[in-house]
Formats: C-alpha cells, sequence, structure tokens
C-alpha cells in the first residue's frame, strides 16, 4: 500500500516535471519545419501529460485529462510486448444497449456507467474478483427511453472533489459520494415531455461541472449548464439559439469570421419563433485550457433536419463556443456549417494541442468534424489554420479560409420534396461522437472515421412537443471502397492522411493511445485491435461478445501494472439495428442509419460487457 | 395602442370590400397585365365574332336561294374543291396564326415584370388550400399565411409557385393570367394591382373533390398600409387576454389542432394546415369558401368534413365549452 | 318553358346525388359499409367522462379495425404515419429507431386490434406517448390498418432497396 502510494506521487512529480518538458519541447520544435513522423521525444517526455489529470495511472476525466488528448502516460505496454496482452477480467453491465462512453479509474476503484437506466458501479480493484463496492441505480424515468433518438446511451461519469457525477437519460445530474456510494445531490435539468434528454459525459474544471443537454432531433432549444459541485445549483445556462442575454454574448464576444459578428444573430438567423425549437443540443464532449482560461465544447444541429423549414444561418447551431468557465461568457465562437441541411452535427470533441505550424507553435483546438472536414483552429481566437477532409466529401469542395465558410456544391444542397442523391459524408459524419486520440510523441492525431453516404430528402413535418422533429427521409450506404469505416491517423500541422486501416463496420469506437506508441480502437463487429501507433501496423486483436462502441482506457492496477479497458455492447445510432432489433428491410430505419448497416445482426448480438486486459 | 385601435377599423373595411367583391372576371383588369389580357381577350372575342358572323352568313346565303339555282352548279367542278381548301383550311390558318402572333406581345408583356420586383411571395398550393409565403432579401424573414394575398399597390410583386401534392393552377382573372403549380417544381411570374382592392382568385386546374372550393383572396393595399400589415403579419402572438381565450389556447395545444397548424409564439408548430398565427385577421375560412365570422368559424371547427368533405382536416368531437372558447382563441389572433 | 328548366334542375340534381352516392361506396370499397366505421366515432356512443377516442369498447378489446383489409384506408394511415411523426420513432418505412420496429412479428403490448389502438391511445410506459383526445379515432384505424399493411404485397409506400457495400 505505501510502496503503491509512494510510486504515485513520484509520477505525478514525473507528470508535472513531463508538462514542463512537453512545452519546452515544442517550442525547440517551433524551428522544426513540421510534425516530424516517429520522432522521439527527449527522455522524461514519456509521461509528459496535459493538466487536468495529474495521476498517470488514473483516468479522471471522460478523455483522461482537461486537453480530452486520450492519450495515457503509461508505458508498460508497448509495441513490442502488446501481442501478449490477455483477458484479466470481466464484467457484465446486465444492459443490452449501446455502450459508448468510458470506465473511470481513481485510485483502486473503477466506476463503470450504464446506459439506460444509468446504474454506476464502483469495482474494487484491489481484489482479483473486482466486486462492486457498491452500486447506484437511479430512478431513470423509463419514458426517457421514447425520448433518445439514438439508443439509449450514455457517454461516462467524470470524478472531481471526490465525487462521481454522471447524467441521466431522463434529465438529472447526479452526484455520488465516490467511496461510499452515497447520493450527495441530484439536479433536475431537463424535460423529456419536451424530448430533453442527456447522454453526455459531464466535464468538471475546479469547482464546477458542466452538463449538456441532448434531442436536437426533438425540436428542443439546445444549452449547457454550469453546476456547483459542491451542491449541484446552477452556476450559469447558456443557450445554443436566442438572444444574445441567454448565450451569454456581451461585449468581450469576438468571433474571428465576419458573418458571425451582429446583436442577437441567434435570432436573425432564424425564421420568426423557429429557434424556440432549433435544436442545437451540447450533447458532445467539453474541454478547458487552463493557458486561456476557456471552456470549449460544440453544438449540434438545428432542427428540423428538413431545411426549407428554417432558412437563414441558424446560428448558433453546429458551433464550436469558447466560454469563460467561471462566468459561462462566450469569448469567440465558430460555425463550421451555417445552414446545416445534412444533419452534421458541431458536437463533436475539441482537443486542445500545441503543435508545430509553418515553423511556430500555435495553440490550437484539433476538431474532426461530422461534416469530413478535419479543423486545426486558433484555440485563442477561432481563426481556421486549416481544414481538410479525412473521408470521401463532396458536399463541400473545401473551407474558405478568409470566411470560415464552407464552398458548398449546389446539386448536393438538400430540400423538402426533392432527393438528392449521393451525399458524403452521410448524416452519421465523416466521425460520429467517438472520440478522437492525440499522442504528443507521435505528433499524430487518431481519428475513427465512417465512410457512409447518403440520399437524403427533406419532408413536411410538424413540431409535437416530445416527438421527433425531423422531416427528413433518409438512406444511407457504404460509401466510395465500399469499407464503411477506416482508423485514421492524421497529420495536423499539414492537415493529411499519414496511414488508414480500412475497416468493414464504421469505426464508432473512440481510440486511446499511449506512452508505449500504441493505439488502440475497437470495431463495431467486436474486434477491439492494438496497432503501432507510428506505422499502423496491427499488433494484436481479440474478438469480445458484442460490437464496441466504447472508449478504450488505460490505468495501472494496484499490482503496479498497466491495464486496457473497454466497454462492450453494440447499439448507438449505428448499431441500434442490433440493440434495437430494428428491421434490415427498412433502409430508412434509425433516421436511415440501417441502411447502411443491415448486415449488422449476422455478426454481434447485444449484451453490455467491461473487458480488461493486461500483459 | 394606435396600432390595435386603427386594426379593427381595418377589418371592417376591409370587410366592406368584401362585400361588394364580385365574382372574377377578366373584363374588369386591375393591373397593366391584366389590361393587356383584357384588350387582347377583347380583340379575341371581335375576331371570333366576326368569324362567326361571316360563317352563319355563308350557311345562310344558300339557305336562302331555291334549290334549283345551284342543282346545275357543278359541285364536283373547279371552283368548289378550291373553296373549300381556301375557305376552311387556309383562311382559318391565316386568322389562327395571325391571332397566335398577335398575342404573342402580350404574352412576353406579360412574363416579365417592367421592374425588378422587390418583394416575393411563395405561393405553394395544397389539397385544398394555398399556403402564402413572405420573403425579403433577408434569408431567415419569413411570414407565412394562408389564402389570402396582400400587396401593395402599383408594385410588381414576384410570386414563386409551387405545389406539396397535385397540379393546381393560380388564377387572379383580375390582375394576371394563369400558373400552374407543378409538384417538385417551381414556377416563377408575377402580380400587379393598379388600384387597391379585394380580388378574388380560383385554381383553375382540376386537383380533385375540393377543386370548386380552393379560392384566394388578393388584398391590394397602399405601401403604407402593407407595411403595417406585414409587420403585424411577422409577429408572434402574445400570451390570451382573456380567460376564454385561455381555454382556447390550451385546448388548441393539448388537443389535435396543435399537430397539424403553427401558431407563432406558441408551442404550435404543426405544418400540414394553415397557420394560424394571425387567422383572425383574415376574410375568410376554408380556402375563400365561408367568411371569417365567429358563427362559420364554430361551424368549420365542429365539423369541417360536413362543410367541405374530404378535406384534411379531421371532424372533431369537441364539447360546447371548448369549442366557443377555441372559436373566441382564433377569433382573438388579429 | 318553366317546367321543362325544373325538370333539368332536378335531373343535374339526381345526378349528383348518384354521383355522391357512387363516392361513398369508393371510400369504403374492400371494407365494411361507411356506417361500422361511422358507429365508433359518433358522439352519442361516447360515454360520458371519456374522451373521444378511449371508446368503452376499446377498453374491454371487443372491437374489430372497421378498415380491415382497405387498400384506401392503408395509403390513408401511410399519409397520417407520416404527418403525425410516426416515422421519426419508429422508422421511415416503420423498420424502427427510437421505438420498435412495427414490420417484425413482436408486439410488446398485444397484437390484436384492440392492442394496437389502446397502445396509440393511452401511450406504453417505455417512451410511446399518448395519443388520444389528439389523433381522432377513425385516423387511429387507418394508422392500424396501414401498419397491417407492412411486408405485404399492399404495403404503401414500401421501402427502397437497401444499398449493399460492393464487398
Amino acid at each position: 500500500m505505501i510502496e503503491r502510494k509512494g510510486r504515485r506521487a513520484s509520477m505525478l512529480v514525473a507528470g508535472a516535471f513531463g508538462a514542463l518538458l512537453f512545452a519546452v519541447a515544442c517550442s525547440k520544435d517551433s524551428s522544426a519545419p513540421a510534425v516530424a513522423v516517429g520522432r522521439t521525444l527527449p527522455a522524461g517526455s514519456t509521461t509528459s501529460t496535459f493538466p487536468g489529470a495529474d495521476k498517470p495511472g488514473e483516468w479522471n476525466q471522460p478523455g483522461r485529462d482537461w486537453a480530452n488528448t486520450r492519450f495515457s502516460p503509461l508505458d508498460g505496454i508497448t509495441t513490442a510486448n502488446v501481442a501478449n496482452l490477455k483477458v484479466a477480467w470481466t464484467f457484465s453491465t446486465g444492459v443490452l444497449n449501446g455502450h459508448e462512453g468510458q470506465p473511470l479509474v481513481v485510485g483502486s476503484t473503477m466506476y463503470v456507467t450504464t446506459p439506460w437506466p444509468n446504474i454506476t458501479y464502483a469495482l474494487d480493484l484491489a481484489d482479483a474478483h473486482a466486486p462492486a463496492k457498491w452500486a447506484f441505480a437511479p430512478p431513470t424515468a423509463a419514458a426517457s427511453k421514447g425520448e433518445a433518438c439514438c439508443d439509449v446511451v450514455n457517454r461516462g461519469a467524470v470524478y472531481s472533489n471526490g465525487k462521481i457525477i454522471w447524467n441521466l437519460l431522463d434529465g438529472h445530474t447526479v452526484a455520488v459520494d465516490a467511496v461510499t456510494g452515497k447520493q450527495l445531490w441530484m439536479t433536475t435539468l431537463a424535460d423529456i415531455n419536451k424530448g430533453e434528454t442527456m447522454t453526455m459525459a459531464p466535464f468538471a474544471v475546479k469547482n464546477k461541472v458542466f452538463v449538456g443537454v441532448s434531442g436536437a432531433e426533438m425540436g428542443i432549444r439546445g444549452w449547457i449548464a454550469a453546476l456547483d459541485i459542491s451542491d449541484g445549483h446552477v452556476v450559469w445556462k447558456a443557450y445554443s439559439t436566442g438572444p444574445d442575454k441567454d448565450v451569454l454574448i456581451g461585449p468581450n464576444f469576438k468571433p474571428y469570421y465576419a458573418f458571425m459578428r451582429g446583436k442577437d444573430l441567434g435570432v436573425t438567423t432564424w425564421p420568426s419563433d423557429q429557434w424556440k425549437i432549433g435544436g442545437a443540443s451540447v450533447w458532445g464532449w467539453v474541454t478547458y485550457d487552463p493557458e486561456t482560461n476557456l471552456l470549449f465544447y460544440g453544438t449540434g444541429n438545428p432542427g428540423a433536419w428538413n431545411p426549407d423549414l428554417r432558412p437563414g444561418d441558424n446560428l448558433w447551431s453546429m458551433a464550436i463556443f469558447a466560454r469563460d468557465p467561471d462566468t459561462g461568457e462566450a469569448k469567440w465562437a465558430y460555425q463550421m456549417t451555417p445552414h446545416d441541411m445534412w444533419d452534421y452535427d458541431g458536437i463533436n470533441e475539441n482537443i486542445v494541442a500545441d503543435i508545430p505550424i509553418d515553423g511556430q507553435t500555435r495553440k490550437v483546438l484539433l476538431h474532426a468534424e461530422r461534416n469530413g472536414f478535419a479543423y486545426v483552429i486558433d484555440r485563442t481566437n477561432g481563426q481556421v489554420i486549416n481544414a481538410q477532409p479525412f473521408v470521401f466529401t463532396n458536399w463541400a469542395t473545401g473551407i474558405d479560409l478568409n470566411t470560415g465558410r464552407p464552398n458548398r456544391v449546389p446539386e448536393k444542397e438538400t430540400r423538402q420534396g426533392v432527393t438528392i442523391r449521393n451525399i458524403c459524408p452521410s448524416s452519421t459524419g465523416g466521425k460520429d461522437q467517438q472520440p478522437t486520440a492525440f499522442s504528443s510523441r507521435t505528433g499524430l492525431w487518431y481519428i475513427p472515421a465512417t465512410n457512409d453516404c447518403m440520399d437524403y430528402e427533406g419532408t413536411a413535418v410538424s413540431y409535437i412537443a416530445g416527438t421527433p422533429y425531423l422531416g427528413a427521409d433518409v438512406r444511407m450506404y457504404a460509401g466510395p471502397g465500399g469499407n464503411r469505416g477506416e482508423f485514421i491517423a492524421w497529420d495536423p500541422g499539414h492537415g493529411r492522411k499519414v496511414w488508414g486501416i480500412k475497416e468493414n463496420f464504421p469505426v464508432w469506437s473512440g481510440v486511446l493511445v499511449t506512452a508505449g506508441d500504441v493505439a488502440f480502437y475497437g470495431t463495431m463487429d467486436g474486434w477491439f485491435k492494438a496497432v503501432d501507433a507510428r506505422t499502423g501496423t496491427p499488433l494484436w486483436s481479440f474478438k469480445t461478445g458484442s460490437g464496441i462502441i466504447g472508449n478504450p482506457i488505460a490505468y495501472t492496477g494496484p499490482d503496479g501494472k498497466e491495464y486496457v479497458a473497454i466497454l462492450t455492447g453494440v447499439g448507438g445510432w449505428m448499431g441500434a439495428i442490433v440493440s434495437a432489433n430494428l428491421s434490415p428491410d427498412d433502409p430508412t430505419a434509425a433516421l436511415g442509419a440501417t441502411g447502411a448497416s443491415p448486415d449488422l445482426k449476422k455478426y454481434v448480438a447485444p449484451g453490455g460487457m467491461l473487458f480488461v486486459f493486461g500483459l | 395602442m394606435t396600432g390595435s385601435r386603427r386594426r379593427p377599423g381595418s377589418m371592417l373595411l376591409l370587410l366592406m370590400l368584401a362585400a361588394c367583391v364580385q365574382a372574377p372576371s377578366f373584363m374588369r383588369p386591375a393591373s397593366e397585365p391584366a389590361h393587356r389580357i383584357a384588350v387582347l381577350g377583347w380583340w379575341l372575342i371581335a375576331i371570333a365574332t366576326i368569324v362567326f358572323v361571316v360563317v352563319m352568313v355563308l350557311l345562310l346565303v344558300p339557305l336562302m336561294h331555291r334549290r334549283q339555282e345551284i342543282a346545275h352548279a357543278d359541285v364536283h367542278g373547279g371552283g368548289g374543291e378550291r373553296m373549300i381548301l381556301i375557305g376552311g383550311a387556309l383562311i382559318p390558318a391565316i386568322i389562327l396564326i395571325a391571332v397566335f402572333l398577335f398575342s404573342l406581345p402580350t404574352l412576353s408583356a406579360t412574363i416579365t415584370p417592367s421592374s425588378r420586383p422587390r418583394y416575393t411571395i411563395e405561393v405553394s398550393g395544397h389539397q385544398w388550400w394555398w399556403e402564402v409565403t413572405y420573403h425579403t432579401a433577408d434569408p431567415s424573414f419569413r411570414v407565412t399565411t394562408a389564402n389570402e394575398i396582400h400587396i401593395p399597390v402599383g408594385e410588381d410583386i414576384g410570386v414563386r409557385v409551387n405545389s406539396r401534392d397535385v397540379a393546381h393552377s393560380f388564377w387572379v382573372p383580375e390582375l394576371q393570367g394563369k400558373i400552374d403549380l407543378i409538384p417538385g417544381q417551381t414556377n416563377t411570374f408575377w402580380l400587379r394591382a393598379d388600384k387597391p382592392g379585394i380580388y378574388r382568385g380560383q385554381c383553375a386546374e382540376y386537383c380533385g373533390m375540393q377543386h370548386a372550393h380552393m379560392g384566394v383572396v388578393v388584398v391590394a393595399q397602399s405601401a403604407a398600409q402593407y407595411a403595417d400589415w406585414l409587420r403585424g403579419q411577422e409577429a408572434p402572438v402574445t400570451a390570451p387576454r382573456t380567460t376564454d381565450d385561455s381555454l382556447g389556447a390550451q385546448a388548441f395545444q393539448r388537443g389535435a389542432c396543435s399537430l397539424c397548424h403553427t401558431i407563432r409564439g406558441t408551442d404550435a408548430h404543426g405544418v400540414l394546415g394553415p397557420d394560424l398565427t394571425h387567422v383572425g385577421s383574415r376574410l375568410t375560412l376554408a380556402a375563400g369558401m365561408i367568411p371569417n365570422t365567429r358563427g362559420h368559424l364554430q361551424g368549420w371547427i365542429a365539423n369541417a368534413q360536413g362543410v367541405k368533405p374530404g378535406v384534411a382536416m379531421p371532424t372533431l368531437y369537441l364539447d360546447a365549452t371548448s369549442l366557443q372558447a377555441l372559436a373566441a382563441y382564433l377569433e382573438s389572433l388579429r | 318553358m318553366a317546367t321543362s328548366r325544373r325538370m333539368v334542375i332536378c335531373a343535374l340534381i339526381l345526378f349528383a346525388c348518384a354521383c355522391e352516392a357512387n363516392e361513398g361506396r369508393d371510400v369504403t370499397k374492400g371494407g365494411p359499409p361507411a356506417g361500422v366505421a361511422q358507429s365508433n366515432v359518433t358522439p352519442d356512443t361516447i360515454p360520458a367522462g371519456v374522451m373521444p377516442g378511449i371508446h368503452e369498447r376499446v377498453i374491454l378489446g371487443d372491437v374489430k379495425n372497421p378498415y380491415t383489409n382497405s387498400p384506401a384506408a392503408a395509403r390513408e394511415g401511410r399519409q397520417l404515419f407520416l404527418m403525425y411523426n410516426c416515422v421519426g420513432c419508429h422508422g421511415g418505412r416503420a423498420g424502427g429507431g427510437m421505438g420498435p420496429s412495427l414490420r417484425d412479428s413482436a408486439w410488446s403490448y398485444g397484437s390484436t386490434d384492440a392492442d394496437l389502438f389502446a397502445t396509440i391511445v393511452e401511450g406504453r410506459p417505455a417512451g410511446m406517448p399518448t395519443w388520444g383526445g389528439k389523433i381522432p379515432e377513425d385516423q387511429i384505424w387507418k394508422l392500424i390498418a396501414y401498419v397491417r399493411t407492412l411486408r405485404t404485397p399492399q404495403e404503401p409506400d414500401p421501402p427502397p432497396p437497401s444499398i449493399q457495400p460492393n464487398r
């Protein structure tokens, strides 16, 4: 016990030191022409990490650190020994729906949060049987299952200030004591009767926890809220549409591009009253940069899917916001897809990174967007540095770096009453919520991608509170090449693909990359894979019981060894055909996703299970 | 305050004007293009009349003559066939071609407006009503109403038409020619009224059971009145003022109404039936079929299928209190 | 002269009536006579204190869809399926999504007409909203008529073919 504590403390010091070294390494890199793919950082940088995750063997935040890198500084598992990886233990969650999200590890306890009914288990890692220290089963309303657009998923919990905090599908945020499992507070935030649900993983910075709402398919009005960690009261709440005072836009709001400057754009870029049911939910991942003291997150699609119902840019849907976490005040924003016509939600995670671009170290956000473009954005002001398609993309020819707007292809613009064929990527995006990872060691950004295209027709739709507000008949299918997924290593400095591994199904799991230079991801047909983070060489794979849509994590067990954990259990939007037992003969089922994966039932069955691997 | 006082006044004026509305006729043109069409119409009537008279005379002449006078004429001789060829084919062909050429200038003059329209109206045909949407240079400006088009006098108005179901045809004879509404296609034309007034229009392409009851009203008013009207239409509704109104608002929200109709400013955002945000300000109900009065409104809500069989609006079985409250509420939406 | 005009008018009226009668038959062609459908919905048969739509006999399970095997009603039902957002949860061609597939043979809450009617009218705890008092009873029966045609040759607007990946 004492030994372990000592080790942790030393790692803590090493971590802080490593962060310093990392910063030095980056500034050194400023003379380098580009990210040297495959270069090795100076010794000691193996524990380099970002603030917000100062315990290398733990996983406290959804993306491990505030920067959302999903980079683990552990190097016990390396490219040399990963082939010996074996199952250490498993745990069934007893839930059959899609298991998105990731477990957390705090000290010698692992926390696993399930899809509805949103039970959290605290598993004792010190015991070989990993028994539950406690399980907290909240009274999550069953009716909320009918309001969740894309399976009744949950993207995990967050640990902060001795509390485990997670969102319930029926619109509550709950905090329990991490040690005892006793409920400390529960805050009601969303109304399922209006179609509001909560699926995202909360994000904690200092004494606040940030949560957002899901339901842009149901005609809700999106928001993000900051709760006080001590008692759960709402400190501030920022809407994604409506007048500036609701969006918390004030005199300090300075968007980089002109089209986002003006008064009350959250009202005037919509037809009268439409912003009240305009969607723009906040259901993805939140990121924090302590250096600029900015909180970053993205907003979802505008409602309805039929674009003819909402002419205008539809701000602030499809936008990245940078906010002051203390007051919620918006500092800048960037709308990636003005007047969305394809459901390319802008909620994907933003990774905070400092990378060399054109001989300078730039403070950037990495954002692989549903619309198929991999954005590298200056996080201090919202300027797009580069944006290149990472999958086959034909709705736009590129992003105009002067105006910030995409150069649209008119033939791919959707409208009511007309079927527009062969739009790429499909609504599920070049990448959906499954998070990317960034390794400062390799300089590479790992993107779990989807290669689907679609036919899209806008249809008349009435807003009926609590029912889907869609207005689109969509059918998806495999994109060029026939491979529906790809695991991509991207060079963000140059905006280009370094290597890719084609997969039969969309890569719907998140990515883990470690200091052992191993990248982990899972596939929808159930394979958990390890590849060389530099070259993409497959090193190891294991077939789990169900399909994988969760995000892998790495941690140090009480025995001091490195472990990798992943939740399996297919579902989510793309896997709903299995978890909700949909009919493969209707390619328009599950908002068109069934068309792209009608054969998934042949490969996997539902079933939630935690797999832990060790050497 | 003045605005709200003026509006009932102008409503009264409109209703009085509505009382004087005559059956639509192309012979009373109220716009420059309609005037051209009317002139052309009169010319065509004149030509047709001359042709008719000539043919009748030619028919009557042999009837007046005695049989033996023509008995010796050689019917198969040289003159007869040539006469049939000339009189039966050549002259009609010349007349028809001349009429065609004669109508071309009118056609081209009525297709293109003399100036670039500042306002564009979108008219969508539904079985059996007209959805009317106002657009401006601001892409997100949108005002939707139904079965009633307001336009400023003396100005060319762009009109885009399309259909949400079957083919329809938009025709306001006193203002313009016909334009077809084809599903999946947008046709464009323009409207102009040179005199203020209320002009009736009608669907001019058979579109189903209630084709005859698919009427439209065009209200031409001064530019100031029009701007006032458009501003009023853009505003969402405010909270109901009387208890009867709020009871009606509840019945609207909780019952079937909100599934299909929009009232901006409330949670009702249905798009299948007409937008009812300012239904109280309209002259008619059920696409020009019945006047917009409390009695007709109640009758329509209670038994739309009885008033206009086959219409998409289902029969709702409402108790008397809800029905009266609902009608009062809708009437208050001006 | 006056009598002949009257006769013409009479003839016209009679002709119109004949047309009307034809229309009436057309609507329910292949189904039961219109009277059956009407009997469920006339106001005087609605028990006092019960919302229209929640019919006594439905609760008792003693009722059949008056539009059984009516292709016209199924077509109308398909339109209503789109209009009332059923399509959002149950999929473009009822293959499911947020809600269960209606194309398979599994019925979570019973498969009789009365069960389906009750499911729509009353809602179900796992997310099905309550439509009683919103969708008129007559239209609910048309929706059920549509659902009954799924995966049969009578299905209006059947699913488009899915495009298989070329591998």
